[in-house]
């Protein structure tokens, strides 16, 4: 069995940024991935980011992507891909089939970083082909350069709906309409300025009734709802599209940790059912380290620097050493992200966790 | 709501305890079950479902006809169970298959069914290799041959548990999940209930212990061994003519394997690392323990490198002193019953909780349950080796 | 034939140069390019049925596209559940529509 010093799992933003800045405090690092090519949704976000200088504002995610493998490079951290880690076991024991063969490591340490799913949402038809994640969506679109269809209906005005709509719209497919429950729009403004520009429709206090078709999407009908979420029938409406994407939020991919034996909690304003962690990522298991989406959704700069943040305790741990003054720039710089009504929800539940993981796990 | 008092506390709500509860709450006793986890959390939940009337290479003509006679009726009990309990057990009389992968087992396997069938067993037959692989064309070409019983099968543990607890409740009967019974409460030679973990006690007539590999934390004066197996899960693979199986590999695993409804291939008992005691409670499985399985699925079907493994556990038996169940009166205390000890539940489930329920109800048995005598084992102090996995207690039991 | 390839985009510019290659799907000869995956060579293609389920016989197609649902399983090269949006093409490859859980076209299984 092969002993490591610090085994990611999870080549994305986050356990990119994990890998580079324990490396760059001299760990041993080895990063597995199960794609081809590691990244994770990083490439597929073709728009621009926000935030300060710092924050890499005005860069496009896949140019991130790209620096930071670049970095990865350099550095000479050992990147396994088309390594699948299927279980998370005892005293810090992992198995991954690398290209068809099993392999067992132990590390002293672990960050997980494995991201989240897309969320599903039933509806009549809802499993007819042509009926996708947002995300799976963009994925086709920017990363595979196919459109899964012509004319789309994008359920949910998050972020994620609005920047899909937009991006499908640059893909050259035409956008019949955004719906969303709520009566307001539930992503920045900004972003759903950009698709009304192009003329696209933002049905609010709306919800889906049926996507229709035989073997695939043909059309939906969208309908009104009342106070009380209710669909208000006689104005119902049928709309001609052969794409419906889904973009109602994320969920944290939580397997390896609840094998792991982790402790959990729940905090809807970050997906759902989350691992306890500390300040310093850690969770309740003693080694194990958690950063990115995994530790609750938010996005991709929260990811890097939540990356960041567990390599640095785990290179503290490790070297004997103390990095505090760049773990306060990291906290700073997330606090940073963590504003506005959003933001504002985030930053709470992430101090929630901090406090209940002091409060539940025994040293 | 916990009662303060009850006729009848079933301690225990795997296979044994809810069979029991139904067979007792049918007879319109008062029943209430008391179970650390939840309905089948342990071996019960665990297990491929083979219903296997005689497993092993039993030999002695003396317990061959006494295990027979339960399992014999049992079986026939599972064939009406699904319309008496009016619920889906998934049960199949597939035949059941002792395979032979190497000279020794099988001149083994030749000796055993001789035996067997001097003493009295009409149904059991020897299959030579062209005769077992036409059975199951999926069974590597090294077979050798393989003892084959017909009226063996598979049923979903799970489906057969939950249907007894199910029709127990129906009847009355009443079960308490997440609750932990600490000790049994005795006076003057006889029960007096239980008392729960929180301190709560309950007061009852007849106590039964029916947890198995947790019996000797209640009733330390009989050592029963837990003995914990590991199992894998396939993803379906075709609809394919499997049985289950029984497959002794260089006498150092057994291995049966089984195949579920929608398709899935069962198989347990790998070999694991010798272990202390209380660890064969832990359920963590191990990834040597993962590698091994395949290694071993590989020997036994050809063709099967690319099937995937979709899901590993482990689960816990109980082995007594000389590997028979412990069942009937415990001695000592009246009106204390304790039905513990199995290796292979689904063959007697359903029969235990009958003859339990005879044994309180009208003092006797329809049949003869002498060699499972709880005294036999009562204040016995047995020698278990320190660490144990299957292997080594198979060495200290032909050793004994 | 239809074409839903972007060969040309704002942001990324033009689709990159890659080798043609040619995968079957069904027995039908299908253009792909190397590097692609096999559900994009199909969606490409107009293609978005990928199998029926067992039990009701409703079509199915692409839902994550990041390997994680398996709603985009097919039978490859006789080897079924394969999942198609993350398995790359190669040159040759037979690709089949697959009812349920699929067959395993091997010699026993």
């Amino acid at each position: 069995m092969e002993e490591k010093e610090l085994v990611i799992i999870g080549g994305g933003p986050a356990g990119l940024s994990a890998a580079i800045e324990a490396r760059k405090k001299g760990v041993d690092v080895l990063l597995l991935d199960e794609n081809l090519r590691p990244g994770g949704q990083l490439f597929k976000q073709i728009h621009r980011f926000f935030g300060s200088r710092e924050h890499m504002a005005g860069v496009r995610g896949f140019v991130i992507g790209e620096r930071l493998l670049n970095e990865v490079k350099e550095l000479g951290i050992d990147v396994w891909l088309n390594s699948v880690v299927y279980g998370l076991f005892k005293d810090n024991v992992i198995g991954v089939v690398k290209e068809n063969k099993n392999i067992i490591l132990k590390a002293k340490c672990i960050i997980v970083a494995t991201g989240a799913i897309e969320n599903p949402l039933s509806f009549h038809g809802w499993t007819l082909p042509g009926v996708m994640g947002a995300g799976a969506c963009q994925t086709m679109i920017n990363i595979n350069r196919v459109l899964p269809g012509k004319k789309v209906l994008m359920i949910g005005s998050g972020n994620v709906g609005l920047i899909v709509s937009y991006q499908l719209l640059q893909a050259g497919a035409d956008v019949c309409g955004v719906i969303e429950i709520m009566p307001n729009i539930g992503g920045y403004l900004v972003h759903a300025a950009k698709i009304k520009r192009f003329g696209v429709p933002i049905y609010l206090s709306t919800t889906i009734l049926e996507a229709e078709g035989k073997e695939e999407v043909e059309g939906a009908v969208i309908c009104p709802v009342d106070n009380d979420f209710k669909p208000i029938l006689r104005k119902r409406k049928e709309i001609d599209v052969d794409l419906i994407c889904i973009a109602v939020g994320l969920t944290p991919l939580n397997e390896l940790l609840y094998q792991a034996g982790c402790l959990f909690t729940y905090k809807p304003y970050l997906g759902g059912t989350v691992a306890l962690h500390n300040a310093d990522m850690e969770t309740s298991v003693n080694g194990i380290y958690i950063a990115g989406d995994l530790s609750g959704i938010e996005e991709a700069s929260t990811a890097m620097e939540e990356g960041k943040l567990a390599g640095l305790s785990v290179a503290e741990r490790l070297n004997g050493k103390s990095y505090k003054g760049e773990k306060i720039d990291v906290l700073r710089r997330l606090n940073d992200f963590r504003i506005g009504t959003f933001g504002e929800k985030r930053r709470i539940s992430k101090e929630e966790i901090i406090k209940e993981y002091y409060e539940r796990v025994k040293d | 709501m916990i009662p303060e008092r009850v006729e009848i506390i079933v301690i225990g709500a795997g296979l044994m305890g809810c069979s029991i509860a139904y067979y007792l709450s049918k007879d319109k006793r008062e029943v209430v079950v008391f179970e650390k986890g939840n309905i089948a959390s342990g071996a019960s939940g665990r297990n491929g479902g083979q219903v296997i009337q005689l497993e092993g290479r039993d030999k002695n003509p003396k317990t061959i006809k006494e295990r027979l006679a339960i399992t014999k009726e049992n079986n026939k009990i599972l064939k009406e169970l699904e319309k008496e309990l009016n619920f889906n057990l998934e049960y199949r009389r597939t035949g059941s298959l002792d395979i032979a992968l190497n000279k020794e087992e099988w001149d083994d396997i030749k000796e055993t069914v001789k035996a067997q069938k001097e003493a009295g067993d009409r149904e059991i037959e020897i299959l030579g290799r062209k005769e077992t692989l036409k059975l199951s064309p999926l069974l590597t070409d090294n077979v050798f041959g393989a003892r084959y019983r017909p009226s063996d099968g598979t049923i979903n543990p799970f489906f057969l548990t939950y249907g007894f607890a199910f029709s127990a409740q129906k009847h009355g009967a009443r079960i308490f999940t997440h609750t932990s019974v600490k000790n049994i409460i005795k006076e003057n030679g006889k029960v007096k209930g239980v008392e729960l973990e929180d301190g709560k006690k309950v007061h009852s007539d007849i106590v039964i212990n029916a947890t198995n590999a947790w019996s000797s934390f209640l009733c330390p004066e009989i050592d029963i061994l837990p003995l914990r197996q590991v199992a894998v899960v396939t993803e379906p693979v075709a609809k394919l003519p499997v049985y289950p199986m029984e497959a002794f590999i260089e006498g150092d695993a057994i291995f049966t394997t089984t195949q579920t409804k929608s398709g899935n291939l069962v198989a347990g008992g790998f070999r694991t690392q010798a272990r202390e005691r209380r660890l064969h409670y832990d359920y963590s499985v191990e990834p040597v323990e993962l590698s091994g399985s395949s290694a071993i699925f590989k020997r036994i079907f050809k063709g099967i490198e690319d099937v995937c493994i979709i899901r590993s556990w482990s689960g816990t038996m109980a082995v007594t002193g000389d590997c028979l169940p412990c069942l009937g009166r415990y001695p000592e205390v009246k009106n204390l019953y304790i039905a513990a000890g199995f290796l292979n539940g689904m063959a007697y489930g359903p029969m235990i909780g009958k003859l339990l329920s005879e044994l309180i109800v009208y003092g006797k048995t329809s049949i003869p349950i002498e060699i499972f005598s709880p005294e036999r084992f009562y204040k016995k102090k047995i020698n278990w080796p320190k660490l144990y996995n299957y292997t080594v207690l198979a060495e200290f039991f032909a050793r004994v | 034939m239809k074409d839903y390839r972007i060969y040309q985009h704002p942001i990324l510019g033009k689709i990159p140069e890659r080798k043609k290659i040619t995968i079957y799907f069904n027995g039908k000869k299908l253009t792909a390019y190397e590097g692609e995956t096999i559900a994009s060579v199909l969606y490409a293609n107009g293609i978005r049925r990928l199998r029926k389920t067992e039990k009701f016989n409703e079509p199915r197609g692409i839902f994550c596209a990041i390997g994680r649902c398996t709603d985009c399983v097919m039978t490859v090269d006789g080897i079924p559940d394969v999942r198609t949006c993350i398995t790359p093409v190669r040159d040759g490859m037979k690709v089949e529509f697959q009812k349920g859980l699929g067959k395993w076209k091997k010699k026993n299984w």
